[in-house]
């Protein structure tokens, strides 16, 4: 187990993109993991959803705009990226409003998505 | 067992450091291995050597030191982080001309490539924040 | 495999309940022993455990409603949960 090349590491985004660092930080480790060609799990949940929503504009704020950040996902390889559909409707948040592409998970497949996880990174 | 621990939080401005450095003394004294510690984000600042603490205190900073001395840990202070925060070695500061230097002779500077490198060779990996 | 939750703030034990699995550890820790004051913590299915950080309980003045509603530890403990859990989910 210790030596072990694969493994999956699943990262669960609860906070909104500006208040703190906590969205930035998540996103610079799942680059950093992207790296590593490992089995990367991108999950937004709880207020973690609004850094997914359309027309952020962070300039006023002199910050990096999340939302354009997410959206080069794809680039670096990280294409499995889900959505927690109890932290939208709880929002009042549909796909729609979501700027982002990704997978709608209801709360067993978010569940099973965490608990198979080798790592968790909960930020 | 080898464990990895992420200090997320600043000393003083949270319990998060010293639950952490407690916690990896019981690792430490219960037989395992302490494979990495990672400072990120305000974590860095448990690395600042320069902050003096009253005596009546606990010296957080201090006592993250001699942990990692005594043991001879591997302790990272995360570049991005530590850089903007003026968390920097003697190499950083004459890089950038800054009169100081700050981070604890004890640590290094690296990437989150080494955190992720940490979560992929330990058994267990926990963030305390 | 189960695992062992660590939580250091009462806000966040919904979000944490909703991964709590059979065989798991709950382990409140700084602010997240204020747990043991809310009702949420008694209506979690009696296959998880919750554990509280003895220091923190103490420092608190939580010992009697601590003792009620889960079993206090120290670091070794903690250290020993990690252990016999195959993975550590830290809410913070």
């Amino acid at each position: 187990m210790t030596e072990r090349q694969s493994k999956s590491l699943t990262f669960i985004s609860r906070r909104p993109p500006y208040g703190s660092d906590n969205a930035l930080a998540c996103l610079d480790l799942v680059l950093a993991s992207a790296v590593f060609e490992q089995n990367v799990n991108y999950l937004f949940m709880g207020d973690g959803v609004f850094q997914l929503l359309k027309s952020q504009q962070s300039e006023g704020i002199e910050s990096k705009n999340v939302m354009s950040l997410l959206l080069a996902l794809p680039i670096y390889g990280v294409e499995n990226v889900f959505v927690d559909d109890l932290s939208l409707h709880q929002r009042n948040l549909s796909l729609e409003d979501l700027a982002i592409k990704t997978t709608l998970l209801n709360s067993q497949q978010v569940r099973q998505l965490v608990l198979s996880a080798d790592v968790v990174f909960n930020l | 067992m080898k464990f990895t621990i992420v200090v997320h939080s600043a000393p003083y401005s949270s319990e998060a450091s010293r639950t952490a450095l407690e916690f990896c003394k019981s690792v430490i004294s219960e037989g395992h291995e302490i494979y990495r510690l990672f400072f990120f984000r305000d974590g860095v600042g448990n690395l600042n050597k320069l902050a003096v603490v009253a005596q009546d205190e606990q010296d957080i900073q201090c006592q993250w030191d001699k942990l990692i001395t005594q043991n001879k840990l591997d302790a990272i202070a995360c570049v991005t982080s530590a850089l903007k925060r003026g968390v920097i070695d003697e190499k950083e500061a004459q890089r950038y001309e800054k009169p100081a230097f700050s981070l604890t002779k004890s640590a290094s500077i690296g990437g989150l490539g080494q955190l992720v490198d940490a979560a992929l060779k330990s058994d267990r990996l926990l963030n305390f924040g | 495999m189960s695992h062992l939750h660590t939580l250091n703030n009462v806000e966040l034990l919904q979000d944490c309940a909703r991964f709590l699995s059979d065989g798991d550890a709950l382990l409140l820790i700084e602010d997240g022993v204020y747990c043991v004051t809310q009702a949420e913590l008694g209506q979690l299915p009696d296959s998880i455990t919750v554990y509280c950080l003895q220091d923190d309980v103490d420092a608190r003045g939580l010992g009697q409603l601590a003792q009620e509603h889960s079993q206090k530890i120290g670091f070794e403990g903690f250290v020993g949960l990690c252990c016999t859990h195959s993975k550590i989910i830290n809410w913070f």
